[in-house]
């Protein structure tokens, strides 16, 4: 260890070129890490959102906004489609797990969702404080409903007309807060979720409609055809949200491997420019390495001093990048948007960082080698005389 | 001891001949010449530094330096050197300097701190190299080299930029070295203050 210690020395004396080297280092790290964290929050975001739900059908309209609106509960939907239909569709179908949903008012723009019990099974709770709804007008909230509107179980509210805030409260319809639930599905997290009844209830002209159906089919084969088969024989429009997302993650596979490449290409420059900084860096200690050749020192031990130094500057190299995901992590957290897909779980599951961890190691210990070659042909003697 | 038939050295393409010496066990050989004359040159070549055209440098026990080629473990166990100028790592202190160079030679001295306080520089183990005098630092490169018990030293213009009372303390030094451990000494040097304790004298042209 006493080469470790040595070449830690070295370093710590010019902490300056040592920052400065790591800093460059690690912005590309950080690009590339970032990056990558982004991909898999999103890939594990959809797979969440589309769990089980292999049909969406809603009123006719724009796909992707109906997804939006009815998957992940973002946009505003395209309108209603009649019970009555959706029911028979329902009947005539191999469909599994049916949820039906209806949108109703909501609070401090925090959407209420009318549900039915299928869709209480479908939330995949992490934690659930309080009770889920037993009275038409109580509601369950998500987690950062409760953080940003400060409501409580017990507390009561009004809900105001609209899925996207509006002042005209419906003074006639208050909900109570009976339960605080955390999903792991992000979008739940946001919502305020009671029975669908309730829903009709606020809207007493709407109790024959639903906002959307989503429902599971379990036969490959199906999952294609049913689809276009309701699309065609109703005025329901039926979407398979996998197929139209598959459309939206190929665009976005393009975009990753452009920053990907971007961030790789910052590594490679980094690296470079590493190599000749160490070499530079070699140069100005020629006489210091003389010294050790001087009293007999192998080339293997300067070697290991060398290598030391490269392994050094690539771990205060990873030791900023994870200060820069850090700071992305605490600095995301304004962005709803952002804050869903760098869920915890994924952003901070760092079995996913093993490879570019490795990858900086082995590049330290690859510029390494350059300047340990060009040191061994360096003449030792005029190193001696003329330092 | 230490046996140096004429030899021609390759500095840098160009060559150098030097004339045959031998130092026997307990005795020091003062090297005399002119600035340029190829003393540095002719101390690097005996250790191992500076290729060899022709001759060779025998050191009884280790072998013999021959044309390009250095027995293995000749700059770590056969002898030890004292550079020209005191080159120390600036980012060590005093003690750390002296447990580089023992790393380096593979050894463990175990009386690093009794040289220190011979030379009257232990106070200053645990202060960084550069923040000492010229004197200092060329007392503890001289320190730094006979931790070793290599069987040759060579001193590269030890007492060069030294006063008086410094001079007396390096000459002393290698004095007692060589009386403890019965080494051949190999002096490179202009100071014709070390004449006196000189058993040979070589003068390069």
């Amino acid at each position: 260890m006493k080469s470790f210690y040595f070449a830690w020395k070295a370093i710590w004396k010019r902490r300056s070129s040592t920052v400065f080297i790591s800093l460059i280092w690690a912005t590309g790290l950080l690009g590339f890490a970032t990056i990558q964290r982004l991909n898999n929050g999103v890939s594990n975001t959809l797979r969440l959102q589309l769990e089980n739900t292999d049909l969406l059908l809603s009123a006719k309209g724009s796909p992707t906004k109906s997804i939006l609106a009815n998957v992940f509960h973002l946009n505003n939907p395209n309108g209603n489609i009649l019970k009555s239909e959706a029911e028979k569709v329902i009947a005539n179908y191999n469909l599994k797990n049916v949820r039906r949903i209806a949108y109703g008012d909501n609070y401090k723009g925090f959407r209420i969702l009318g549900c039915d019990s299928a869709t209480w099974n479908h939330i995949n709770y992490l934690e659930i404080k309080g009770n889920l709804p037993k009275e038409d007008n109580e509601v369950i909230i998500g987690r950062n409903v409760a953080q940003k509107t400060k409501l409580k179980i017990g507390d009561e509210f009004h809900g105001t007309h609209g899925i996207m805030g509006h002042d005209h409260n419906h003074k006639t319809t208050s909900y109570k807060v009976s339960g605080i639930i955390y999903s792991i599905t992000p979008s739940w997290n946001r919502l305020i979720i009671g029975s669908i009844s309730s829903v009709w209830k606020a809207h007493s002209h709407s109790d024959s409609s639903y906002t959307a159906v989503l429902a599971r089919i379990d036969n490959p084969l199906e999952k294609l055809l049913i689809p276009k088969r309701i699309q065609k024989n109703s005025s329901i429009m039926s979407i398979s949200p996998a197929f139209e997302i598959n459309n939206v993650l190929s665009w976005m596979n393009q975009s990753t491997k452009v920053f990907s490449s971007i961030s790789f290409l910052f590594l490679i420059t980094a690296a470079l420019i590493m190599f000749f900084l160490l070499q530079s860096h070699i140069k100005e200690r020629l006489s210091d390495y003389a010294l050790l050749r001087a009293f007999g020192a192998s080339w293997l031990k300067i070697a290991k001093v060398v290598l030391w130094q490269n392994i050094i500057l690539g771990g205060f190299a990873i030791l900023l990048t994870y200060i820069g995901l850090a700071a992305i992590w605490f600095g995301q957290h304004n962005s709803i948007a952002l804050s869903e897909i760098l869920q915890k779980e994924v952003y901070w599951n760092l079995s996913n960082d093993i490879k570019w961890i490795f990858g900086c190691i082995a590049l330290s210990i690859l510029t390494s080698i350059g300047p340990w070659i060009w040191l061994q042909r360096i003449p030792l003697h005029r190193a001696l005389v003329d330092s | 001891m230490l046996s140096s038939s004429a030899i021609e050295s390759n500095l840098n393409g160009s060559s150098i001949t030097f004339p045959s010496i031998s130092i026997p066990k307990g005795e020091l050989l003062l090297l005399k010449g002119y600035s340029g004359s190829g003393k540095s040159t002719f101390l690097h070549s005996i250790a191992g530094l500076v290729p060899l055209l022709k001759g060779h440098i025998r050191i009884k026990g280790h072998g013999e330096i021959s044309e390009n080629i250095v027995p293995k473990n000749w700059r770590n166990n056969a002898i030890t050197i004292i550079p020209q100028r005191p080159l120390f790592w600036q980012s060590l202190t005093v003690i750390e300097n002296i447990k580089l160079c023992e790393w380096s030679k593979g050894i463990e001295s175990g009386h690093s701190e009794y040289i220190l306080e011979k030379l009257g520089i232990i106070d200053l183990s645990k202060r960084a190299v550069n923040k000492l005098s010229l004197g200092q630092q060329q007392r503890l490169s001289a320190a730094r080299a006979l931790m070793s018990k290599a069987p040759v030293v060579l001193a590269d213009e030890p007492t060069a930029a030294l006063d008086e009372q410094n001079t007396h303390i390096m000459m002393d030094l290698l004095k007692e070295h060589q009386s403890k451990t019965g080494c051949s000494i190999l002096v490179s040097s202009h100071d014709n203050r070390l004449d006196s304790i000189a058993d040979q004298m070589v003068k390069l042209q």
